[in-house]
């Protein structure tokens, strides 16, 4: 399945001209490449993450941190543009792209970020702590596979906790990626220079965020692996009999478009003819036992990977024509039998928004279009850069067709994430998803529309580097205000625990904070807002602290309220709240008879609710 | 089998069998995370690539840590749901699958799996 020529022999250099281009060609990129490095490493100590703003981490990079990454890719494109690329130098440059861009957060924060993370690693310390799952809890106990085997590498390692490993998530998934990503691209052209941009688009253009320790970061590795392995070793190599029936009944420019996308490909066949049957039927049951491994893992994936090999199957670019029913069967499986206790109570959630785009829609895209307005401009920024690359993709796809090669396979896998929408909103995450799912197949597609004849200026590939670095770090870390944890905030929840006993009501204004790291089974978790909204918060505190204690007083457990920075960020930048309106209901709180501060640091307090009176 | 190929296929059993050592005597930190983690996560899955005989060091190192994946979590989710959860056995498992897998590799010529 190879797009465009590899460099031609006119492009190759003489045996004359090798020894001088050898300090442009290594000296020159290497120097580069340590000074970027250098530079990012000192500039580092500089960033004060407390002061972030709306605009995110880029409110507070120093000059040096954007400095190295400009260096870093103006290093890259010299390697990419000489005439022969080494690939050794575009791997470490990519490598150096990942630190800088996915590492940056590990080495400024005190925390692992992201509240979910915390709970991710409360469930595998259930599991640890129990040595079971019940399924009854919540929907991750019907897909534990990833908990799971975070409680088994915990152990086994005999790490503090689980959350030791969560901070190096994102680099450790992001250098995994890495080898299935490389194994795609390489199926698509033979020439280094498209699958090398096509990998730095990748990593400049990934800004959704699902690479932190969760089932998604890692089901996506296994979502990359089944792919290139379909792609690599089961291409499509004969012209399927439904497809010849179709064709035999149209006439005219369809014909021709269908006969040119449907093309032989050289490539494709001659890979095919090297894999003979006794390693085809053990390469098959490497992608069933991969595929067996992400179905208890997490609930979309397994439907992303479908949807993918079913269209290879479809524009008969998989000889492996039985693997969607295959994979299909194994879904309907776990679903049967082990995910039943979900779809008991929660069938109506999970089919009822099928179809109903407008729904969809809304959550995906209505209900983010909103907050302050400097985070209005991360919202406009994440809608910008993956508008961009779209279009830079359907400009490359449309390159691509009208030179030798077939593109059908890359462009089926881009659209082929789109149907998952139909399904449901997910949360509002749907359409973050179909992004990350058809990212792989885009940044191929975009980097098609980079080379090839006619040449693109050198510039105009330096601008496109350069340019998704700056939009990436809007988009990707446009939310770290609310993102990011203190020490602080982690002891406020430390001493939550050590005051509540099991079975308590533990409550917060809203979820954004790091709880459930222990202890997700033997508290009741509640969130203040929306049962209290935030407009009697704001109006009228004195009642809403009333209203607030009726509310935690409505079960007879001891019941406690905590009131984090984060908390207050997230309800700032999303739902508009003013900056004072947190901390005044906090003093409110204090000063009520009814609640009793037991801990209080410069980034959370914790109250307890008295039981006394009226209260019980 | 490539003098490389034996080379890895003799540190990943070794490694399984330092990993076994170190769970079951209790070892603690900062050793055990060393040398435990790398081998869940490759060992496993790098013993079974080398049935394959792939000749695509990317593609052996890709498909190492997924299988690694599958089979780390298929051993623990065998063991939980049979009633019967111990890391300690779950990588006493792994490493003697990762052994016998190894010593099925180093028989074998490139040429089995052309």
């Amino acid at each position: 399945m190879h797009i465009v020529e590899a460099p031609t022999a006119a492009e190759q250099d003489t045996p004359s001209s090798a020894p001088s281009n050898a300090i442009a060609r290594f000296a020159l990129p290497l120097t580069l490449l340590g000074v970027a490095v250098a530079v990012w490493i000192r500039s580092l100590p500089q960033i004060e993450i407390r002061h972030v703003n709306d605009l995110g981490l880029l409110s507070v990079l120093p000059v040096g941190t954007l400095a190295a990454m400009a260096l870093l890719t103006v290093s890259f494109c010299i390697v990419l543009l000489s005439r022969r690329p080494n690939e050794l130098l575009l791997l470490i440059h990519v490598v150096a792209l990942i630190v800088m861009l996915y590492a940056i957060t590990t080495f400024v924060e005190q925390e692992p970020r992201f509240a979910v993370t915390w709970r991710h690693a409360g469930i595998s310390q259930y599991v640890l702590d129990t040595g079971r799952v019940d399924p009854d809890i919540d929907a991750y106990f019907n897909w534990p596979g990833f908990f799971i085997l975070g409680a088994l590498l915990t152990k086994a390692a005999a790490l503090k906790s689980v959350l030791s490993m969560a901070a190096w998530a994102p680099l450790v998934y992001n250098l995994m990626y890495l080898g299935p990503l490389l194994m795609i691209c390489r199926t698509s052209s033979d020439d280094p220079r498209i699958v090398w941009f096509a990998l730095w688009l990748f990593y400049a253009t990934d800004w959704i965020g699902q690479d932190y320790f969760s089932p998604q970061g890692l089901a996506y590795f296994l979502y990359l692996v089944i792919i290139a392995i379909v792609l690599r070793w089961f291409p499509g190599t004969t012209r399927a009999p439904g497809r010849r029936w179709m064709r035999g009944r149209l006439r005219g420019a369809v014909r021709r478009f269908l006969d040119r996308l449907d093309r032989p490909d050289p490539g494709a066949v001659a890979s095919a003819e090297k894999v003979l049957p006794a390693r085809r039927a053990a390469l098959a049951l490497v992608l069933i036992a991969v595929f067996a491994a992400l179905v208890p893992m997490h609930q979309l994936t397994p439907f992303a990977v479908l949807a993918a090999v079913a269209t290879l199957v479809l524009v008969n670019r998989s000889s492996f024509r039985s693997l969607p029913v295959l994979f299909a069967v194994l879904i309907g499986t776990w679903i049967s039998f082990m995910a039943v206790s979900y779809f008991a109570g929660h069938s109506a959630d999970v089919t009822g928004q099928a179809g109903n785009v407008h729904e969809t829609l809304n959550q995906n895209l209505g209900r983010r279009l909103q907050g302050s307005s400097l985070h209005l401009i991360v919202v406009y920024t994440r809608i910008g850069l993956t508008a961009c690359l779209w279009v830079l993709a359907a400009y490359g796809a449309r390159r691509w067709f009208r030179r030798r090669g077939s593109v059908l396979p890359y462009a089926a896998l881009a659209i082929a994430p789109f149907p998952i929408i139909l399904l449901q909103p997910y949360g509002g995450e749907i359409l973050l998803r179909v992004y990350l799912f058809s990212l792989p197949f885009m940044v191929v597609l975009a980097s098609a529309a980079m080379f090839g004849r006619p040449r693109t200026s050198p510039v105009v590939l330096l601008v496109v580097a350069l340019a998704f670095l700056p939009a990436f770090l809007v988009a990707r870390y446009g939310n770290e205000k609310m993102d990011y944890f203190t020490h602080g905030e982690v002891e406020a929840v430390d001493h939550l625990y050590a005051a509540a006993p099991p079975g308590s009501s533990l409550f917060a204004l809203q979820g954004n904070l790091p709880w459930k790291f222990k202890g997700y089974a033997s508290y009741r978790y509640n969130r203040v807002t929306p049962s209290i909204q935030w407009e009697r918060i704001t109006g009228r505190p004195q009642t809403a602290v009333r209203g607030l204690a009726d509310l935690m007083g409505a079960r007879p457990v001891p019941a406690f309220l905590i009131v984090t920075r984060s908390q207050a960020a997230a309800a700032e930048m999303t739902e508009g709240v003013a900056a004072s309106t947190v901390s005044r209901f906090e003093d409110a709180i204090a000063s009520s008879p009814r609640f009793e501060t037991i801990y209080r640091n410069r980034d959370a307090r914790v109250f307890m609710l008295r039981r006394t009176g009226a209260a019980r | 089998m490539t003098r490389l190929d034996r080379m890895l296929a003799t540190v990943v059993a070794l490694t399984g069998a330092i990993a076994v050592l170190e769970v079951f005597s209790d070892m603690g930190r900062p050793v055990r995370p060393l040398v435990v983690l790398p081998f869940l996560a490759i060992g496993p899955g790098y013993a079974v690539v080398l049935l394959l005989g792939l000749r695509d060091r990317v593609a052996e190192a890709t498909l190492a840590v997924a299988l690694s994946i599958a089979i780390d979590m298929a051993v623990a989710m065998v063991m939980l749901y049979a009633g019967a959860w111990s890391p300690r056995f779950a990588v006493l498992a792994i490493a003697s699958l990762s052994t016998v897998c190894v010593a099925a590799a180093f028989p074998l010529r490139r040429s089995v799996l052309p």
